[in-house]
């Protein structure tokens, strides 16, 4: 069992790491991309862009917020 | 003359590999002289092995069992994630939001651990020096197989003419040169430029990544035919110069958010 958990822990850690926003984002994004694909929603090259832009433009966000909020905390 | 994808492929996973062995050779450093070269290098060396058998498991099971278009995505999936990680940590870092790796204090924590620690001697072998090498050389080593596999993988579904070869390549130059030079001084590499590598590693994991999974996800429409960026493959330099403008617009950002407070602030 503490082998399982310590594999599970590997990867967590591998994966996911300090900041699970990045993860949830990345996943979210991804998602959204398979609906749209499924539904039609633009040109497979348009579809490629928007994905690309709505990851980079998530993890500045992301490491933004992150930071406001570790402040805010920080200053309380 | 090497394709963009190929240069990419081979600078990726040799400087990865290069930071994944640094961290790897403090630890088996500090073992070694606090506790003895024969347990550090027989705890190293057998994690060696286990990473020997793990990656001809692991390439055999993906090879065999699990369709291309599939494979990726997940590969795209994983080495994006993985790589935002990265750059997430670097940004913060140059932003003086977070503390730089430093591998002369690790080493030292890990030195004055070993000295604590009680001595359990079996078959001549020192156990806390056997396992904590072990360990690290193995928990860095998983790193840089998942690194080499990814990138070789998702490279070969590309066309890269020994892309697996050429990772594996990447990698066996990168661990020969770090342990040579660990080698030679006795003492943890402090001087090579980790942060920065680390930074620019989180780069090309990132572009890698975006380029890929965006391109598998087309597995899962109606065609199961992959999306294709615009541009084709030149999308991938564009990609990387695009990563670059962002994190240093951030970093930026963050310094403007920080100031007056300088480190710490991020786990």
């Amino acid at each position: 069992m503490s082998w399982a958990r310590a594999i599970f822990r590997f990867f967590y850690d591998l994966v996911i790491g300090d900041s699970w926003p990045v993860a949830a984002g990345v996943g979210a994004i991804l998602a959204a991309g398979v609906a749209g694909l499924r539904l039609g929603a633009a040109p497979g090259a348009a579809l490629a862009v928007a994905l690309g832009a709505a990851v980079i433009v998530a993890l500045p966000a992301i490491v933004l917020a992150e930071a406001r909020a570790a402040l805010t905390r920080d200053r309380d | 003359m090497p394709s963009a994808e190929t240069i990419g492929l081979v600078a990726a996973v040799t400087v990865a590999s290069a930071v994944e062995v640094v961290e790897a050779l403090t630890i088996v450093l500090a073992m070694g002289i606090t506790r003895g070269w024969r347990s550090a290098l027989a705890g190293a060396l057998v994690a060696l092995v286990a990473l020997a058998a793990l990656t001809l498991a692991a390439g055999l099971s993906l090879g065999a069992y699990v369709s291309e278009s599939l494979l990726q995505f997940v590969i795209g999936a994983l080495l994006l994630v993985f790589g935002l990680q990265w750059l997430r940590k670097a940004m913060l870092r140059s932003a003086g939001l977070k503390a730089i790796h430093d591998e002369d204090r690790i080493f030292a924590e890990e030195r004055e651990a070993a000295r604590a620690a009680a001595s359990r001697r079996r078959f001549g072998i020192d156990g806390f020096g056997f396992v904590v090498a072990f360990k690290g050389v193995l928990l860095e080593g998983v790193e840089v197989i998942f690194i080499v596999i990814t990138f070789g993988i998702g490279a070969a579904n590309r066309g890269v003419p020994h892309a697996m070869a050429l990772a594996a390549a990447g990698a066996a130059v990168a661990a020969l040169v770090v342990v040579a030079a660990g080698a030679v001084l006795r003492r943890p590499l402090a001087m090579v430029p980790e942060n920065a590598m680390k930074y620019a590693v989180a780069l090309l994991l990132s572009s890698f990544g975006l380029f890929w999974v965006v391109e598998g996800i087309g597995f899962f429409g109606p065609a199961g035919e992959s999306l294709q960026w615009p541009g084709g493959t030149a999308a991938l330099p564009v990609i990387l110069l695009v990563w670059i403008v962002v994190s240093q617009a951030t970093v930026a950002l963050l310094r403007g958010l920080g100031r007056g407070r300088r480190e710490g602030i991020a786990p």
